[in-house]
């Protein structure tokens, strides 16, 4: 029996057949490659094999078993285990984090995570590819090698049966490479199948046993690939014969592009070279060694330690693109298009068809449609948008912007990256009649086949540095990969990365140094009267802090919780004043905390299902609840709480106010779940990469509706402690307080993009922000100080978040 | 050109309602106001506008409007202002009741510059406008409802003061809780707060901070100056918001009786603190007969039996009420003592 | 592009004004329509700029507090006899100063708006209660007073917000604005300046902060340090509301006006109607939610393209 049979899977998008009943068989210790063209359906099957996607029709048996779709966790349970793309790394978290998410070894279903455990399975895991660096850092601070090899060492890791390998070689040296092909040996080996998807046909036939082909979400064939041919495979993927045209000798003229040691600190060193004008120089080179960094620098988009480029003799000061330089960046989708835009406006924003600042939407059209034609794009017309294009067609707009500019130099970084064989043979085709001519071309490509097939000369990098020349005649793949590895007892470049200084570290001396100050003037500051009093006064900041830490980790922000303290205290009030409706303090209490609760998941889902984005939901929220409280209160304030409730608020235990108490568990609850459970895990993850989380079967719309329900009870807990200290609650309570709370969590220095940030940064932001106006009081700096209060706030707030962004900045390099 | 039709849709639509609208009002008789006294004894429309809806000082006024509109019969009372406190939002309701065509406007001022040119605007449209509870431009009104001036209540505040420490001899550092520093009738009644100040030379005034209207903030920022002035003895808490919480923060801090502390609110508000010792003295007037007396004063106003050289007027249960030039008078501050503060339920 | 959002607007106000007709035929009339307007246009004016930052996927919380900066610097430079003809356009200047140092700290110094804005928003709010020590300033001359009741600050918005419509649509400058929201880096490699966009978009809105300024000083014939407060939510309502998407890379005028108009009559209206301040809070909060729920029920055509993605 097979290990996993296929059979007449069907997947639609609206009217778009993604799959069209494929079958297929895959047997227990094989190794089966997967090719096609871009479109052809190798992601959807993927997909539907790992659980994130559901097919319309069609069934997958593993083992006999029928497998449930839909669910990445059934997927994972059946043995399958999918490798994705490096763009569903979670680059906040640490390799450990990466490694284990969604399969966290933890006591009581996820309540407690066994760290030490988590990071021991994790440096195994590695060990097994020959991997031993320090799992607990940030995957930021990690190579493209190591997350990926992050990310194979996590799906094989287990019980896997089947292992999904997508473009895995896309980011790898040939090292690494060479080591992850042993790994799949030695996983076939254990009886472990493989289904490999690469555009790289080389490396189909070096590790595969079978290989299928699909064509427009159609099976089309699948052979034992020792029977098959290159060509044979080609035309099987394309559907008719593909030419690639043999290179041609070109003459060498002037030159156009001059390099002249170009440096830039821990990126690259020295760097020089020139391009002549219709010459192809090649620049090759692992991942990592520094080449689209050159290319970047050459272009001025990123800044330089020392060096000059000169385009026919002028120099070039931010002005690449208007002296003739033109760069065709490698992340299509990031770097190179606007996906939303049309083809029309995509190859017209590098070359500018304007007049005097207005557009000359003549010339643009006439651009795009002569593009269209001498590109052979295939698209609907030149007003849909580029995302509705196949990888190639992109490619080719994007070479099209650059064209567009009539480029002297043209810059190719890995041009044919994720590019079907059809569209590659037309861009090589392309290039070189690029250079014939004139224009001076560089292409950046770690394909050595490619840097062969189109280099007049070949450029090898290597830490930075450039490590040789090769002309047409010289270059073999051997010289070039011997010139590209790392030499025995040569320097390793200085690693790019560090780590920056502790975040809390910077507010922690801003605190510091004002309580110096405070006391220095006054001893009385640091009474037992005075702490007490400042500790109440901030526990209500840090009981909400330490949740809207959480919202801020996970991508989202709340802004009603000032408006939901108002009506959480105005229920308590009106439940419990014997004024109003004299109910038992518990009931009052439980209604408190309810109110919180419904407001919180009010907001949590219409963030999650709605999907309308947090800041506009709480922003209306905000004002809905301040009318609610308003008309609540009719006019009067809650003028008699009951006794009872009043200890919430004014009462003790060991001498500490009972919301300091509550502070206090706050702050446990807080480290507790963003160090401790699953589900505070998911949420850094979720606020990592929200698209990655829902690849790992994150159950994304439930961690938001949990961020936002223990926000809302934390507010109702916050109002809970906070309005009993008074006898008399006001409509107006909890004004404002989002501002107050969003600025600690912020000063404390969570990442307002979300997946990075602390609980003690918070704590410590609560209380930097809660005893300014304390500490500006007892410096007794006159009357006139009073008016300046507001200002020096604003300003700490702006030290605060400057200090630590230029901190991180310096430290964190380029990052 | 989709624009330009998603544009014009919304203009035309009105300018069509508006066209219908205006040849079916132009014969309406009460478009054009000419004189006040054709309005006499008919029934009128009352708009009372408080400098904040939603606090109680205000809301116990618009109960004893609403006593005084029930008794007269003949007054249609609108209770409306901004629950924010933001004069501009006054002025937004000033200038809709201006286009409403409403009788008379009642306005205490949270800002009276601000107010200002919108009250003028009432009175080109033809609507009497008077002031209650704090006073505007006098260009601007005809009349101001006056329970107290800011001299009376800046200098009664300070008396009380005074008098819980021990008179004309009390020594000690004092110090405000206002309720915004850009508050302007706060900012007044410190004015007169501090020429009043050197009557008793044994006061210092140390420190004037903000609680922004927020009664946590007056309770913490009460709780700071305790703890960084030794020698603080009186807190003048000046708003309604900010009094309970500076009593809350004296009465936690155990220094009743120590630190003494008077502002102005209503009764109700305060009627524990002062059962509890807390709080001596409570600073205030009549609010309902306040809003009772703006109501009479108004209905006279449009009826033409208060105009210029009047100087009585009749206010149903309060009886007849002095007119001074253009204010009439509600007649002063009240200090509510511990004797006295359970007699009021306001 | 398509005009949904436009439409679904026009027919929310469509639906109000028809309502308001028949309740209260006399809240339509042209008189109490021009009367009721006055108070629009500040808020207009600073939701301009608002919107092209909200473009970019930025945000600017700190224009309620350069209002006030501004209105402040006017008001001592006016109380120290300098002639409104310079205090006027000095006061617009320091406004469109304020706003290129938020621009500057998010454009060169890569800081997130939101935070700077936020800090700034305390900041300069301090500032001017600081340097004014929260004074009132009065008693500016007739005919600066004058410039609040007439034309004017509609001129104004009408001026502004041509400008910015031909300036989104029309011309290089305003697809780059759409670049940036889109996809920054894309930008960045397309050659569109985006740290300099971004610092003049920035200096543009604190420049539409000091007409507001202008406008608000001359109608309430006061400088104080607590004007504008709260502006920048209503601001954000407005644009939002308009159909601009606060990820950035959507939004438009013709939308922007329509939230504007439909605001501003929702709210007048309810507390003409209603005769409660209050209820108006609760009815924008869900006029906002309600609008941006309607268009995430999806419709058949955009199934298709959702599939295409």
């Amino acid at each position: 029996m097979a290990l996993i049979e296929i059979r007449g899977l069907i997947k639609r998008y609206g009217g778009v057949v993604a799959l069209n009943g494929v079958d297929l068989t895959i047997e227990a210790g094989e190794v089966h490659a997967v090719c096609g063209e871009n479109g052809a359906g190798k992601s959807t099957l993927n997909r539907i094999l790992a659980g994130s996607v559901k097919p319309d029709s069609g069934h997958i048996l593993v083992n006999g078993q029928p497998l449930n779709f839909g669910s990445v966790a059934a997927s994972e349970a059946a043995g399958i285990a999918m490798v994705h793309q490096e763009s569903a790394a979670f680059l906040t978290l640490s390799a450990v984090e990466n490694h284990q998410i969604m399969r966290e070894p933890s006591l009581a279903g996820g309540l407690w995570l066994d760290r030490a455990e988590m990071k021991r399975r994790t440096i195994a895991s590695l060990a097994e590819f020959g991997e031993t660096f320090d799992p607990s850092v940030s995957l930021e601070f990690r190579s493209l090698a190591q997350r990926q090899m992050v990310a194979i060492s996590r799906a094989v890791a287990g019980d896997c049966r089947l292992l999904i390998l997508d473009e895995p070689t896309a980011s790898l040296s040939s090292r690494e490479t060479d080591a992850l092909f042993s790994a799949i040996r030695k996983l076939k080996d254990a009886g472990v199948a493989v289904l490999y998807v690469s555009h790289r046909l080389d490396e189909v036939f070096a590790l595969s046993d079978r290989v299928t082909v699909l064509r427009d979400g159609k099976w089309v064939a699948t052979q034992h690939t020792a029977r098959t041919s290159h060509e044979k495979l080609v035309q099987l993927m394309v559907g008719r014969e593909v030419t690639f045209a043999d290179p041609v000798e070109s003459k060498i003229a002037q030159t156009v592009l001059e390099v002249k040691n170009l440096t830039s600190e821990g990126q690259f060193h020295n760097i020089s070279f020139q391009v002549n004008a219709g010459e192809i120089v090649a620049l090759a080179g692992l991942v990592g060694a520094g080449r689209s960094e050159v290319a970047r620098a050459i272009m001025g988009l990123d800044s330089l330690d020392s060096g000059e480029v000169r385009v026919e003799g002028a120099l070039i000061h931010k002005d690449a693109i208007a002296k003739g330089l033109a760069l065709v960046p490698e992340d299509r989708q990031h770097e190179g298009l606007f996906l939303p835009f049309s083809l029309r406006d995509n190859m017209a924003l590098a070359a500018r068809f304007a007049h005097g600042g207005w557009i000359d939407r003549d010339g643009e059209r006439a651009n795009s449609q002569s593009f269209m034609e001498s590109l052979s794009i295939k698209a609907a017309s030149d007003l849909a948008p580029a995302s509705s294009l196949s990888g190639g067609n992109q490619q080719k707009v994007l070479i099209g912007k650059w064209l567009a500019t009539h480029p002297k130099v043209l810059i190719l970084d890995e041009p044919t990256r994720g590019v079907d064989v059809g569209a590659k043979a037309q861009i090589h085709q392309l290039v070189r009649e690029l250079a014939a001519k004139g224009v001076a071309v560089l292409v950046i490509s770690s394909e050595l086949s490619e840097v062969i097939a189109l280099g007049d000369r070949i450029l090898v990098m290597r830490q930075g540095r450039l490590a040789g020349e090769l002309s047409r005649a010289e270059a073999t793949q051997d010289r070039i990969l011997k010139l590209a590895l790392h030499q025995k007892g040569e320097a390793v470049i200085a690693s790019q990365h560090h780590r920056g200084m502790p975040r809390e570290l910077g507010v922690g001396l801003l605190l510091l140094a004002m309580l110096v100050a405070a006391t220095a003037m006054n001893r009385s500051f640091l009474s037992v009267e005075n702490v007490r009093d400042m500790l109440v006064k901030v526990a209500p900041a840090i009981i909400v802090g330490c949740m809207m830490t959480l919202t801020i980790l996970a991508r989202e922000i709340d802004i009603s919780v000032g408006a939901l303290m108002g009506l959480c205290a105005a229920t308590l009030g009106i439940a419990c004043s014997p004024d109003r409706m004299g109910l038992p303090v518990a009931v009052g209490i439980g209604m408190c905390l309810g109110v919180g609760l419904l407001g919180g998941a009010i907001n949590g889902l219409l963030v999650s299902r709605a999907k309308v984005p947090s800041i506009i939901v709480t922003l209306g929220m905000l004002t809905i609840l301040r009318g609610i409280t308003e008309l609540a209160m009719g006019g009067k304030w809650i003028e008699h709480l009951p006794d009872g409730l009043r200890q919430l608020g004014t009462g003790a235990a060991l001498g500490v106010p009972f919301s300091v108490w509550m502070a206090g568990f706050f702050v446990l609850i807080g480290f507790w779940i963003t160090r401790r459970t699953r589900f505070g895990l998911q949420v850094m993850a979720l606020g990592s990469n929200p698209s990655a989380a829902a690849l790992r079967g994150i159950p994304t719309g439930r961690v938001t509706l949990g961020v936002f329900v223990l926000t809302g009870v934390a507010a109702a807990v916050a109002a809970l402690f906070s309005s009993t200290q008074l006898q008399v609650i006001e409509s107006g309570f909890g004004n404002g307080f989002e501002l107050v709370v969003i600025a600690s969590v912020i000063v404390g220095g969570t990442s307002i993009r979300g997946g990075s940030g602390t609980i003690g940064g918070t704590v410590l932001g609560a209380t930097l922000l809660g005893i300014i106006s304390t500490t500006l009081i007892f410096l007794k700096l006159g009357e006139s100080a009073t008016y300046w209060e507001r200002a020096i706030q604003g300003g700490f707030i702006l030290i605060a978040v400057l200090g630590d962004h230029l901190g991180r900045r310096k430290l964190g390099g380029a990052a | 050109m989709k624009l330009t039709s998603l544009l014009i849709l919304p203009c035309l639509l009105a300018l069509g309602c508006s066209s219908t609208e205006t040849s079916k009002t132009s014969s309406a008789p009460d478009v054009t106001k000419t004189s006040s006294s054709d309005k006499g004894g008919k029934k009128i429309t009352m708009a009372l506008l408080p400098k904040k809806k939603g606090v109680p000082y205000f809301t116990s006024c618009s109960e004893g409007a609403q006593e005084a509109a029930k008794e007269l019969g003949n007054v249609e009372l609108i209770y409306d202002g901004p629950t924010s406190g933001d004069p501009a939002e006054a002025v937004k309701l000033i200038d809709q009741w201006t286009a409403q065509g409403v009788d008379v406007i009642a306005v205490s001022p949270n800002d009276p510059a601000v107010l200002g040119p919108a009250m003028k605007r009432a009175r080109a449209a033809g609507i009497k406008v008077l002031t209650w509870d704090a006073d505007a431009d006098p260009a601007s009104r005809e009349f101001l409802v006056n329970q107290a001036t800011p001299e009376e209540i800046g200098n009664s505040l300070v008396d009380a003061m005074a008098k819980d420490m021990g008179g004309d001899k009390a020594t000690g550092d004092v110090a405000i809780v206002t309720a915004s520093l850009t508050a302007s009738n706060q900012n007044e009644w410190i004015k007169f707060m501090k020429s009043r100040l050197p009557k008793y030379p044994g006061l210092h005034l140390v420190a004037t901070k903000p609680s922004n209207e927020d009664q946590k903030l007056a309770f913490s920022t009460t709780q700071d100056l305790m703890n960084a002035y030794p020698n603080l003895k009186g807190i003048f808490a000046i708003s309604s918001v900010s009094f309970p919480g500076a009593a809350e923060a004296i009465k936690q801090a155990g220094k009743s009786g120590k630190v003494f502390v008077t502002g102005l609110s209503t009764p109700n508000d305060m009627k524990s603190y002062v059962q509890q010792g807390v709080v001596k003295s409570v600073i205030l007037w009549n609010t309902k007969d306040l809003g009772y007396l703006t109501v009479y004063a108004a209905r006279a106003l449009v009826d033409g039996t208060l105009k210029a050289g009047s100087t009585t007027l009749k206010a149903g249960r309060l009886g007849d009420k002095n007119v001074v030039k253009d204010n009439v008078m509600l007649g002063g501050t009240i200090t509510f003592t511990k004797d006295n503060i359970a007699n009021f339920n306001f | 592009m398509s005009w949904r959002r436009e439409w679904t607007l026009t027919v929310l106000l469509a639906v109000l004004m028809a309502g308001a007709f028949g309740l209260e035929p006399r809240f339509v009339s042209v008189k109490a329509q021009t009367l009721l307007f006055t108070h629009l246009w500040e808020l207009a004016v600073v939701a301009v700029p608002m919107l092209l930052i909200i473009i970019t996927g930025g945000i600017d919380l700190s224009v309620g507090s350069t209002i006030a900066l501004s209105a402040i610097s006017l008001g001592l430079m006016f109380e120290r006899g300098v002639s409104l003809l310079i205090a006027v356009p000095g006061a617009i200047v320091i406004a469109a100063l304020l706003g290129a140092t938020n621009g500057w700290f998010v454009a060169r110094l890569k800081v997130h708006p939101l935070l700077v804005t936020l800090a700034t928003m305390a900041a300069f709010r301090g500032i001017a209660e600081g340097i004014s020590l929260a004074r009132p300033i009065s008693g500016y001359p007739d005919g600066f007073l004058q410039v609040a009741q007439g034309p004017l600050p509609a001129i104004i918005f009408g001026g502004l917000a041509i400008t910015t419509h031909i300036v989104l649509t029309r011309t290089v400058f305003g697809r780059w604005i759409v670049a940036i929201g889109t996809e920054e880096t894309v930008s960045r490699f397309s050659g569109v300046p985006v740290a300099r966009v971004k610092l003049v978009l920035y200096a543009v809105s604190g420049f539409a902060c000091g007409l507001a300024a202008m406008i608000l000083v001359a109608r309430n014939n006061t400088a104080k340090a607590d004007i504008g407060m709260g502006m920048e939510l209503d601001a954000i309502t407005a644009v939002v509301l308009g159909g601009a998407s606060i990820q950035g890379g959507k939004g438009s005028i013709p939308g922007l006006v329509l939230g504007l108009i439909l605001i501003h009559e929702t709210r007048e209206f309810v507390s003409w109607h209603w005769k409660q301040n209050e209820l108006n809070l609760i009815v924008i909060g869900s006029l906002l939610l309600v609008t941006v729920l309607l268009e995430r029920i999806p419709t058949r055509r955009k199934l298709g393209e959702i599939a295409q993605h």
